[in-house]
């Protein structure tokens, strides 16, 4: 949902349509007259290539003329070419003045580069000149929802909702920003209208189940992704979206025709092949679920791992919760099938890829007990016990961690677990935002310091020691982290953004 | 003659009123109203808004009287208040009940005991004295001071109660020692110390103060998204307790060993796992590792880890309910069978010899039909009479607040699974799903077996958590004739519970055990029905708790009374 800037290229188009009529062309021939033409005609078609093609060559013969270089600008824009596009949209803004259709798109662009302020100046420009545009307003609700002023973004969303009511993205961009909020029950109507004005809105309908969730609404979010499925019988995300609800609700059969779909849209999606592995060794069909699994940790190897930056200072293994899930069921699998030493082998492996990994150290732990080896089954299996009882502690306090009114139990339980496993990352991190949330800063810090050569988590770690650094004042180094974090891609929650982007000067309103 | 005589001539002649003459095309059929069973089931309040409302309560089997019928004792829990269920307990045993606990007519919920009369069931919980009042969970049958007569051990949330049967139609409330105060659960009489009396596991599960847990309301306990009652993840667990029998009274005894962790029991079995002298005892855990302690040379040796019944083959905890054991697959070691959550199967833990187990559950059969179901009372015994154990399960949803959104069932079916290992040769389970009223959606929650209409044939009583119980006749068509044994013992302890009994019968050799507290808060029948494949017992041993053992050849079908001293005292063939 961070960037919604490619969803608007359409309305983006007919926003410089209805703007001050750019400058217009002060050289060419009737040839280049016709090739603009060509090229406007292109860009109106979404062939971005020919029109960026086209403008390039008028650009190159008619260095001055802004409208020329305004088009090729655009096509850039559009083309997802954004540094370039930038280019030559401020060189036709400081020679023309910067009428509002330059101004718009350069502020989309300047937008989507993070450039806040000058994406701020350039928008507020454009506003001044045509502040009936919808698409203008929206984007300026967007700046000031990206930057954490989501009071002012939420103002004008509702602005923009009233000036324009049947358009469906506005309500979405409500409906998310409530929803970063803590504001379910209220995200619920915007993204209810939105679906309805576009039932194809994949977004929409993810975040409204999301909500309806939330609002302890479960037979309203199957309901709604039922009709969207229906909807949309190829979407990818609404089928993953269902398949993870019919597994919560025990529907097997249709968990099985959720996942055979995905499978033939997506051949080899490993957590599709995992769910398939799980509901035929359930039923007993070893050699199927067999099948199944070893497609899955193919998928699962495929995916890439997280390498740390520096304020982590430890590898991170960001690969799906489920890989460890897939390897276990098919050494257990190739067990019940009788070839021990594959199995034992396949069990080796998954100690030596998860070490944290409770339950590969349950099943590496009873072959040995079984294979005549007591002293080492015994020990991998005090292990298992060991993990499995942090792991116990470490997802009590997560519970607790919901609510600010139960931050003395959260703390009790983080710190039972660091009690049991000392290395327990994720328990590190828990208590650090329990201290962090507490107004102890400086604790935080270092319980995540601790936590940071023990390979944590990197969303949350990077999450709470942002803040823990904001809270404590040392804001430079905060703002390194975020830095650090923006680079490896990291979704971090929106508090995050509010507090990166506090000195914003932007936004104005 | 002797009362265990009379009992065993009695069941020979017993005809039931209401059972039909042939087999009927419905292999469980209701009869509650038929047998007269007039019983009203309280369990906390209807709306469930905190743990204590949602274990329900206990049903047992046992001949009270000696006069050969089988008859059945209920307990019942109180109607609230849920937040103060020891305080409601300890009203209730004390004559001045909290005024939440009655009933909407004003009358206080008690246990009752149901006499057979040959044809039906007459309530004389009053006359005999047996009509506890109390937050009630298991009745556990068993004969504590040796006499001969069966008592019954209540289990409940506040202190357990002893009703000591006196031998003459009545019992007596006891003090004796193992008036455990917390909530307890389940509950198994074992000779642990092998000195011919039985001694006493009881599961306890949660610490439980109403003034600090969350209810309905709260926002803060969810399942599949909807607010329900909390527990027991989140809650303080309560620590099991052992009691030494001591011939006239119990003894708290407290190994390290055993529960230091205080986990959420909820079932006990006591059962012989690797074949030596002695049972062991296992514990189904809600949410925790799942317990097994063997007695050791000076201490309890704990297996829970180390004997792969701890937890799932995967090594997840899983919320266990209740246990039931049997030799499965013919191999001649008891394997166990343990029921859980809903989103979750029933987990199969097949004996792989010594105490060591491994979780078979989707190799037999038992798990892919288990998953919908939230499962509590789990029995294994022969419905068919074809030489194999069958699998029962109980079900029934926890939380009526799903149903009232129309995601769950509240009332859900109850299950039978038939062994194939006799017909295939291989220990396989298949759901039947022609099963008469046994099918029937109940919210169930306890359950126990037992041949109460005389004609060699389990049938069940059922518990439900909103409604009567159900008294369920077994009309399933038999492949082979039956043996029914009563055993008595003399050195061990009288009810022999941990006697181990061979039959061999044509080619079929098959392993039963004595046990009492099996399946969830019940007691079954402990006279043993054993089918005969080849129509009689070539061989018939009996291996008594204190090791020596019985062989009788070539016994036809019948009723034996079998004595650990004089051998074969009474046989009434059928």
């Amino acid at each position: 949902m961070k960037n919604m800037g490619r969803a608007l290229l359409l309305a983006g188009l007919m926003a410089t349509v209805l703007l001050t009529p750019t400058v217009r062309a002060q050289t060419g021939s009737s040839p280049d007259q016709a090739k603009a033409q060509q090229a406007r005609e292109a860009l109106q078609a979404g062939d971005h290539a020919t029109a960026i093609r086209l403008y390039g060559e008028l650009v190159e013969t008619n260095a001055d003329d802004l409208s020329f270089r305004f088009g090729l600008g655009q096509a850039l824009y559009f083309a997802g070419q954004v540094d370039s596009a930038i280019e030559h949209l401020e060189r036709v803004r400081d020679a023309s003045g910067g009428p509002g259709a330059v101004q718009y798109v350069l502020g989309q662009a300047y937008l989507e580069k993070e450039r806040f302020d000058a994406a701020s100046a350039a928008l507020d420009a454009a506003a001044a000149e045509r502040p009936d545009i919808v698409p203008l307003a929206f984007l300026r609700a967007e700046l000031c929802y990206r930057i954490g002023r989501s009071e002012v973004a939420e103002r004008r969303l509702r602005q923009v909702i009233a000036m324009q009511p049947d358009w469906d993205v506005p309500h979405l961009r409500l409906g998310a920003l409530l929803l970063d909020e803590g504001r379910a029950a209220e995200a619920v109507g915007p993204l209810e209208q939105a679906l309805q004005l576009q039932p194809a809105n994949v977004d929409a309908a993810l975040l409204l189940a999301g909500a309806y969730t939330n609002q302890e609404r479960p037979e309203a979010s199957v309901a709604m992704l039922e009709s969207t499925h229906e909807a949309l019988p190829d979407s990818l995300p609404i089928l993953l979206a269902l398949s993870f609800t019919y597994d919560k609700l025990s529907r097997a059969e249709l968990l099985d025709a959720m996942a055979n779909r995905i499978l033939e849209l997506a051949p080899g999606h490993p957590g599709a092949e995992l769910r398939l592995a799980q509901q035929a060794e359930l039923r007993g069909e070893l050699e199927v679920a067999l099948g199944h699994i070893r497609r899955a940790d193919a998928g699962y190897g495929r995916a890439p791992r997280l390498m740390a930056g520096t304020s982590a200072g430890a590898e991170w293994d960001v690969r799906s919760g489920e890989a460890p899930e897939a390897l276990r069921l098919m050494a257990d699998l190739r067990q019940q099938l009788g070839a021990d030493t594959e199995a034992r082998r396949i069990a080796e492996r998954l100690v030596a890829e998860y070490p944290r990994y409770p339950n590969g150290y349950f099943l590496l732990g009873n072959m040995m007990l079984r294979g005549g080896e007591a002293e080492a089954g015994r020990e991998y299996l005090a292990r298992f016990k060991q993990l499995t009882d942090g792991r116990v502690q470490t997802g009590l306090g997560a519970n607790f961690l919901e609510s600010d009114e139960s931050l003395v139990q959260a703390t009790a339980a983080f710190e039972r677990a660091i009690a049991i496993d000392a290395k327990d990352a994720r328990a590190l991190i828990g208590l650090a935002e329990t201290q962090r949330r507490s107004e102890r800063p400086n604790e935080a810090l270092e319980a995540l310091e601790r936590a940071r050569t023990m390979g944590a988590e990197p969303v949350s770690w990077y999450t709470n020691y942002i803040l823990a650094l904001g809270a404590a004042g040392r804001t430079d180094a905060a703002m390194s982290a975020w830095a650090e974090a923006t680079q490896l891609d990291l979704q971090l929650p929106y508090d995050v953004t509010v507090f990166a982007y506090g000195a914003v000067d932007a936004c104005r309103f | 003659m002797t009362r265990a005589l009379v009992a065993l001539v009695a069941v020979a002649c017993l005809g039931s009123a209401f059972h039909l003459q042939g087999q009927a095309a419905t292999p469980f059929v209701d009869v509650t109203d038929a047998s007269g069973l007039d019983f009203d089931s309280v369990y906390g309040s209807v709306d469930r808004s905190y743990v204590t409302d949602s274990g329900g309560s206990g049903a047992a089997w046992l001949d009270f009287d000696g006069d050969g019928r089988l008859d059945l004792a209920l307990v019942n829990g109180l109607a609230g208040p849920s937040a103060q269920p020891y305080a409601a307990t300890a009203a209730a045993q004390a004559g001045n009940a909290l005024p939440g606990s009655l009933r909407a007519d004003g009358s206080l919920p008690r246990g009752d005991l149901f006499r057979a009369t040959g044809s039906g069931f007459a309530a004389v919980g009053r006359v005999s004295g047996f009509e506890p009042a109390a937050w009630a969970n298991a009745a556990v049958v068993a004969d504590v001071d040796n006499d001969g007569w069966p008592d019954v051990y209540v289990t409940t949330i506040g202190t357990n109660i002893l009703l000591r049967n006196n031998g003459d139609g009545t019992f007596s409330r006891a003090n004796n020692g193992a008036e455990d105060e917390r909530w307890s659960t389940g509950a198994a009489f074992v000779d642990w110390d092998l000195d011919g009396d039985l001694d006493l596991y009881v599961a306890n599960y949660v610490d439980f103060d109403g003034a600090a847990t969350a209810t309905l309301g709260d926002g803060v306990c969810n399942f599949l998204g909807i607010e329900v009652f909390c527990g027991p993840m989140g809650l303080t667990g309560s620590r099991d307790a052992f009691y030494e029998n001591r011939g006239t009274s119990f003894v708290p005894w407290d190994p390290p060993e055993v529960d230091p962790d205080a986990n959420f029991g909820f079932a006990v079995l006591a059962i012989d796992c690797d074949g030596r002298s002695g049972q062991e005892i296992y514990v189904a855990n809600d949410s925790n590792i799942n317990l097994l302690y063997r007695r050791g040379e000076e201490q309890v040796e704990d297996l829970s880890l180390f004997s792969g019944a701890g937890f799932s083959g995967s090594g997840r905890e899983q919320a266990g309910m209740g246990i039931s054991g049997a030799d499965v697959d013919g191999d001649g070691d008891f394997d166990l069978l343990v029921s859980n959550f809903q989103h979750d199967y029933n987990t199969y833990y097949e004996n792989l010899g010594d105490c060591t187990f491994r979780d078979s559950s989707a190799r037999v059969g038992l798990a892919a039909d288990s998953y919908e179901y939230m499962a509590w009372a789990t029995l294994f015994f022969d419905v068919d009479g074809d030489g194999d154990e069958d699998a029962f399960v109980a079900n029934g949803h926890l939380y009526p607040q799903l149903a009232d959104r129309g995601l769950q069932e509240f009332a859900q079916p109850s299950q039978l699974f038939l062994n194939r290992l006799r017909e295939d040769g291989d220990a396989r389970f298949e759901q039947s799903h022609d099963v008469g009223s046994l099918g029937t959606p109940r919210s169930a929650r306890s359950a126990a077996y037992g041949d109460f209409d005389g004609d060699a044939d389990s049938d069940l009583v059922v518990t439900r958590i909103d409604g009567p119980p159900v008294l369920l006749r077994n009309d399933t068509a038999r492949a082979h004739p039956a043996l029914r044994l009563t055993l008595v013992g003399r050195s061990s302890s009288r009810l022999p519970l941990g006697a181990t009994v061979r039959v061999a019968s044509g080619e079929v050799t098959q392993y039963r055990e004595l046990r009492q507290g099996e399946g969830y808060l019940g007691s079954n029948d402990t006279r043993m029905l054993i089918y005969l494949p080849g129509g009689r017992a070539d061989e018939l041993e009996i291996i008594w708790p204190g090791g020596a053992s019985t062989l009788l050849l070539e016994v036809g079908p019948g009723d034996l009374l079998i004595d650990e001293t004089y051998g074969l005292r009474a046989r009434r063939e059928r």
